[in-house]
């Protein structure tokens, strides 16, 4: 019974939320990416813009997501507790 | 209307939040963790993403190049949800061995009752 | 598991150098083809596990990874401090190449040690 009552109001939001989108119009600020796309070979020599993005552009974004990556790892490491050694 | 990515995504979206909600078992609450995580990702690639666009590697013209941008930040979403899912995996072993139980509420009343005593 | 399976362990060492293979094109590759550090990662990370599906040991020392890993992560954090930030992208434009090689290396050989980490982690101690 609470599982139908909360599949009902997730789909009248759902519903509502699909009849707000669709009338919806986006406009995407296009600088950043067409700046990208017309140099990033002279910039950053890649012929990948995908790479030249995530190594050169936004390097930042690679430092923390290996950062991240360590961190689960420490997590995964600590949060198991069982007998015996570590 | 069209059925594009989006809506596709909207939709999965909605199936996670349902599945975060309505269901009390730890195991699918991950799962359904990475369905949001999932649905996240491909609306982000299939934003700002018309017919005909070529993918962003060489020296072809930038007008019928795809947005690389959202590409770029999908690959550390990808990564940081796998280490999201291997903690909390890990996290609800160890709650098992402990409490013997999936259940969300069971768990919790086996945890009021002991700090309780 | 299944200890002794003839078939998944003669598969498996068939398969064995062309995963090695095709992780490193992917690697090497990933500045000019689709690809990367983090895919070829999971790929070489895939030469690790289906070592342990071949032969299911369980002395698989994790110290090396941890360590490897801890150092990768230093080296990834310094190279372009010293490379971007320093602006020599822009005085020697002909090192950009190489940069983005060594970059891809690095981040391959990290997340190829975490998702071992993982992966043993969860085979040996998780699996109670």
């Amino acid at each position: 019974m609470r599982r139908i009552i909360i599949f009902i109001i997730m789909s009248f939001i759902f519903t509502v939320f699909m009849f707000i989108y669709k009338d919806s119009i986006v406009v995407f600020p296009n600088q950043v990416s067409d700046y990208i796309k017309s140099n990033f070979i002279i910039d950053t020599g890649a012929r990948n813009a995908v790479t030249s993005i995530y190594l050169n552009y936004r390097v930042y974004d690679t430092f923390f997501e290996t950062l991240t990556l360590l961190v689960s790892i420490i997590g995964v490491i600590h949060f198991s507790k069982h007998e015996g050694e570590l | 209307m069209s059925f594009n990515g989006e809506t596709a995504s909207i939709i999965l979206f909605f199936i996670g939040l349902f599945g975060l909600i309505g269901r009390r078992n730890i195991v699918k609450t991950v799962i359904s963790l990475g369905i949001m995580e999932t649905a996240v990702i491909l609306f982000f690639i299939s934003t700002n993403f018309t017919e005909g666009r070529l993918p962003p590697i060489g020296d072809i013209n930038p007008d019928k190049m795809a947005d690389p941008l959202p590409q770029a930040l999908m690959i550390t979403a990808i990564v940081i949800g796998v280490s999201l899912t291997a903690v909390s995996l890990t996290m609800f072993i160890t709650l098992y061995h402990k409490y013997g139980s999936t259940n969300w509420a069971k768990v919790n009343r086996k945890r009021i009752d002991e700090t309780d005593d | 598991m299944n200890k002794d399976s003839e078939i998944i362990s003669n598969t498996v060492s068939l398969l064995y150098p062309f995963i090695i293979l095709f992780a490193f094109y992917i690697i090497l590759n990933g500045h000019i083809t689709p690809g990367g550090g983090f895919q070829g990662g999971a790929l070489l990370s895939a030469i690790f596990i289906t070592k342990y599906m071949g032969i299911p040991t369980n002395d698989t020392d994790l110290k090396n990874f941890k360590i490897i890993e801890k150092i990768m992560f230093i080296i990834i954090m310094i190279i372009p401090m010293i490379f971007l930030f320093n602006g020599l992208n822009k005085k020697f434009s002909f090192l950009n190449e190489y940069y983005l090689i060594l970059m891809n290396i690095l981040i391959g050989i990290k997340v190829c040690c975490g998702l071992s980490i993982i992966f043993f982690r969860f085979v040996f101690y998780e699996s109670r």
